[in-house]
């Protein structure tokens, strides 16, 4: 299978596969998301378009948000304006490249893919930081000030537990910390394993803005977020690159956690390495949809004073657990 | 650190308890396909005049009480003198007895005033209506109705005036608004 992938028509073809899987994924998670809130509430969800259950609801959507009008402010800032859904879906995007999706099998299998993954998933701020201080809305830019305090303080936790695998495994390359894995997943690994994946998980929520670390969309306070003025196919946007970050995150921690594309032979790599994004984006899901959310001095504090110090013990346990043995 | 605690076992408890949810049998109802059987109590369907079945006599006497005691003003009825009825309430009806459906909110206020038990509500869903006009209930609409109530007595209302009387009279069993309490 990775003989088809080989050069630079390979690459073009695995990046084009990769992205239609990843985009038609980002459009169902939407549809799974809303059916598991709903049946989460004693609902049923979306059951009208599409006849087992709604499943075309998702084309419905994006057919829905193609034709609606698409308002831009007198007063926006209009390049920043018209950058932002740009910005915060393509990098979200970029980072399927550096999952490696089977043996010998990534789009981007470079020695530091761990870092460059960290890097484009951070860059979705400057785009979402871009809409709100565009829109010339002051609860868009509130909403943008608010994500930029949750990143700058929910990152450093989140690298801190994602590189504790990365110390294990003893390379930033991803598919050396897959395969590092092959007797063990990282998650099982004693105490550091499951700490730094229940840290992690908490990250997650705050970087994907889910409740209940969702402060930069705290509807109650900030009507909607930062994406407030937006509306039609931008709107769609910024909500696809909010999914598609949320399954890059999820398909960072399958890989650095679950053993990626690991798993019993009867099915292949990558429909693993799917498979464990899903589980973890119900895991997502189930939190999101039974908590509250924290206030915004709650949630920093969560972070600095709890999840910072953790983050960073565990780092060194791990760091002292490898250079001991 | 003992809140830790009860943070920690009150996320885990919320968290069971959508994990439970999700396993139950969800609530909704896809109602035009399926419909829910509607309560004994009901009180949200469509208007009825009614009529004596054995005489075929309209029960309105045209007094407008209705017509006063709705907040929304949405009933009108003007009086018309006739000949005297033969059951023997009376000898006026009334001409024109309309009814504006969109603004109702089914207070039944003018079920309770009615003397007559002329006006009552039908026991159904409220049916949609694709034309403002369809909301407007004409005293031919209303006779309809009242008609259909005849042929299936299941649509009758559960309060009329005079039910509602003897429910809340105190002579007919029920315990006084001012009774002693109990030591």
């Amino acid at each position: 299978m990775s003989a088809l992938f080989t050069g630079w028509t390979g690459a073009f073809l695995l990046s084009a596969l990769t992205l239609a899987v990843a985009m038609t994924f980002v459009a169902y998670l939407t549809w799974i998301e809303r059916k598991v809130a709903a049946r989460m509430q004693n609902r049923i969800g979306p059951y009208e378009v599409g006849v087992p259950h709604g499943w075309l609801q998702p084309l419905a959507d994006v057919a829905k948000l193609l034709v609606k009008e698409d308002i831009t402010p007198r007063e926006a800032d209009r390049l920043l304006y018209n950058a932002g859904p740009i910005l915060v879906v393509v990098p979200a995007l970029i980072g399927f490249a550096f999952l490696p999706l089977a043996r010998g099998l990534a789009i981007a299998d470079h020695a530091y893919s761990f870092l460059f993954f960290i890097a484009f998933a951070s860059l979705t701020l400057l785009g979402i930081f871009a809409a709100g201080w565009s829109s010339n809305n002051k609860y868009a830019l509130l909403s943008a000030l608010r994500m930029a305090a949750m990143a700058v303080s929910y990152e450093i936790p989140l690298i801190l537990s994602l590189l504790v695998p990365v110390v294990l495994a003893g390379s930033f390359r991803l598919s050396d910390v897959v395969e590092a894995q092959r007797p063990l997943w990282f998650l099982f690994y004693p105490l550091v394993g499951q700490l730094s994946f229940a840290i992690f998980l908490v990250c997650a929520l705050a970087e994907g803005n889910k409740s209940p670390l969702d402060i930069l969309e705290a509807e109650s306070e900030l009507i909607a977020a930062y994406n407030v003025e937006y509306s039609g196919i931008k709107f769609a946007l910024f909500y696809a690159g909010e999914y598609a970050h949320t399954l890059a995150i999820c398909g960072l921690a399958a890989t650095v956690f679950l053993g990626g594309y690991l798993g019993p032979p009867f099915l292949p790599g990558p429909v693993w390495l799917v498979l464990k994004c899903l589980a973890l984006f119900l895991v997502i899901l189930w939190i999101r949809w039974s908590l509250m959310r924290l206030r915004i001095d709650q949630a920093i504090r969560l972070n600095w004073m709890i999840l910072l110090p953790a983050s960073l013990v565990n780092l060194m346990i791990a760091a002292w657990w490898v250079a001991g043995s | 650190m003992a809140r830790l605690g009860t943070i920690v076992a009150g996320t885990l408890k919320t968290m069971g308890w959508t994990l439970r949810n999700v396993f139950r049998p969800a609530t909704t109802v896809p109602y035009p396909r399926r419909k829910r059987a509607i309560p004994k109590i009901w009180r949200a369907g469509s208007f009825a005049l009614t009529f004596d079945p054995a005489t075929g006599e309209e029960n309105c006497i045209g007094c407008r009480l209705c017509e006063y005691a709705c907040p929304s003003e949405i009933i009108a009825v003007t009086l018309r003198k006739g000949e005297a009825r033969t059951n023997g309430i009376g000898a006026t009806y009334c001409d024109k007895f309309t009814l504006d459906f969109q603004a109702c909110m089914q207070c039944e206020l003018c079920i309770q005033v009615c003397p007559t038990d002329a006006i009552v509500m039908t026991r159904a869903l409220s049916p949609p209506a694709m034309t403002r006009d369809a909301l407007f209930l004409s005293k031919e609409r209303l006779m309809a109705n009242g008609r259909a109530i005849v042929a299936s007595p299941e649509l009758s209302s559960h309060a009329t005036g005079t039910r509602l009387r003897e429910w809340t009279d105190a002579t007919r069993g029920l315990p006084k608004a001012d009774a002693e309490p109990s030591p």
